[in-house]
């Protein structure tokens, strides 16, 4: 006995053909004499349109096909808690992106000046954090007894570019300063009165970057929650493929 | 003496030094020979077919001649050489090709292949059958009665064939299974499946119709041959009779 290879069983003999087969069934459809008997020709010398008429015709008289045996049917519906834990892992990994991506980053240093009584936490921006081009908002915490603020913004060289007072803890940089991208600056926070601050200390590094940028500093440091949810999302979800694998594997060999 | 042959599948014509070096080379010029072997007249092919839808039967022995070997090549690829069907498969081949050459009123452009495809298409056919018709002795069955009910094997068949379509259709994405459904069984018409599939023509539905039928087809054409080596029929006993 020797094997042969069938490849994909019959084929279309004139695939130039073949192509408008279905014309000859479909409604609506004129055929110039000539067409239809080249087509009618051709689909009785032609087994693999044969095929396509027949099944054409099957369909439309064969009421047993209505309902399509759901045995070897490709599994489209799982079940339940299949599904329920696929759409967690699904919620739980966009949430954690989203976290991720919206939340500011975490600090890639430390933000906090603790020399002297008196505590301030810059709040935005975090310490090394990647800002989107234009009007730039940072904020801080308030310091006991100081009657206002003095911010100061200084370039890589520690040259001061800008500087303003103000008597809340939250402030506008405004293009007009002309920060420019991929470039550190340093904003440095001091008080009025001076002596509440250690001098110098409270500053908080930051540059201006393109949309990438942004995501992919936000992506590398992100806040412990988003991380929690992209973590549950990712193990749900290979527990659901474990499981649904397994439910494959279990029903081939039913 | 330079005979022109016409190499049409190569489409450039050769000078060739003699009528015998034309003979057997691809698109070589047909000879048309009497029951004593005389050469009567020698015709391309492209013309013979031509002769032959215009009427004339007696270059069909020609064509027939030509495709023999192609046939025969193809059948073999598939049968044994010394299978039974092999003879009935390259005639059944051969009237077909003729019989497409009158009704469709025009040569194929490849007719080698196109002949050859027919022929294998057949030997798929066959092999298919094989598998599912075994051969049975008659010669026990002599003395009985058949009965006149309808066979218990037509009716297995019959509920094979549906079991077979309805498979071929469940492997269909959902967005076919759905339109053939509503076109074949639910008896939706084609202009409320145009509104609904917010199409502009009903040309449209019968596209996509078309589309889901040659995927069908497809896995339909698969599912036959699943068993994608499928073993030759014994050279003396596989013919199934």
């Amino acid at each position: 006995m020797i094997s042969e290879k069938y490849e994909d069983g019959f084929a279309c003999i004139d695939p130039r053909v073949g192509e408008d087969i279905l014309a000859l069934v479909t409604p609506g459809v004129e055929l110039e004499a000539a067409e239809r008997e080249l087509l009618t020709a051709h689909v009785e010398a032609c087994a693999h349109c044969a095929l396509l008429l027949d099944l054409e015709r099957r369909l439309a008289t064969e009421t047993a096909t209505r309902l399509p045996r759901p045995v070897s049917a490709r599994p489209t519906n799982a079940s339940g808690w299949h599904a329920a834990t696929r759409w967690g892992a699904a919620m739980a990994l966009a949430a954690g992106l989203a976290c991720a991506l919206i939340l500011p980053p975490q600090p890639v240093g430390p933000t906090v000046a603790t020399r002297g009584e008196p505590t301030a936490e810059w709040i935005r921006p975090v310490e090394g954090e990647v800002f989107t081009a234009g009007d730039l908002e940072i904020g801080w915490s308030p310091v006991p007894g100081a009657d206002a603020y003095r911010i100061a913004l200084s370039d890589e060289a520690g040259t001061t570019t800008w500087i303003t007072e103000t008597e809340t803890t939250e402030l506008t940089i405004p293009q007009s300063v002309g920060i420019e991208r991929d470039t550190p600056y340093r904003l440095v926070l001091a008080t009025i009165p001076a002596d509440l601050l250690p001098p110098g200390r409270v500053s908080v590094g930051f540059r201006v970057g393109g949309l990438l940028d942004v995501a992919l500093h936000r992506l590398r440091y992100p806040q412990p929650l988003g991380v929690m949810l992209m973590v549950l999302g990712a193990g749900l979800l290979t527990l659901a493929t474990l499981v649904n694998a397994g439910r494959r594997r279990s029903s081939r060999a039913v | 003496m330079v005979v022109r042959c016409n190499l049409q599948s190569y489409r450039v014509d050769l000078n060739c030094p003699t009528i015998d070096d034309c003979l057997g080379s691809p698109g070589s010029n047909l000879q048309q020979t009497t029951a004593g072997g005389t050469v009567i007249e020698r015709i391309p092919f492209h013309d013979a077919m031509l002769r032959y839808i215009n009427g004339n039967d007696r270059v069909a022995e020609s064509i027939c001649e030509r495709l023999a070997d192609p046939i025969r090549i193809a059948v073999r690829r598939i049968l044994t050489d010394t299978d039974r069907d092999l003879e009935d498969i390259l005639q059944d081949s051969l009237v077909a090709f003729l019989a497409y050459l009158r009704k469709a009123g025009s040569p194929p452009d490849n007719p080698e292949a196109f002949a050859a495809t027919i022929a294998r298409n057949r030997c798929y056919n066959l092999v298919l059958w094989r598998r599912r018709r075994q051969a049975a002795d008659v010669d026990d069955l002599a003395d009985r009665l058949p009965s006149a009910t309808v066979s218990p094997l037509d009716l297995i068949e019959e509920r094979e064939r549906q079991d077979l379509l309805a498979d071929t259709l469940a492997r269909l994405d959902e967005r076919c299974r759905r339109l053939l459904r509503a076109i074949y069984t639910e008896g939706t018409t084609i202009e409320s499946l145009r509104d609904t599939l917010g199409l502009k023509s009903v040309q449209a539905v019968y596209y996509r119709r078309d589309a889901c039928l040659k995927q069908a087809t497809k896995f339909l054409n698969r599912t036959l041959f699943s068993c994608r080596l499928i073993e030759r029929p014994n050279t003396e006993t596989g013919d199934g009779e």
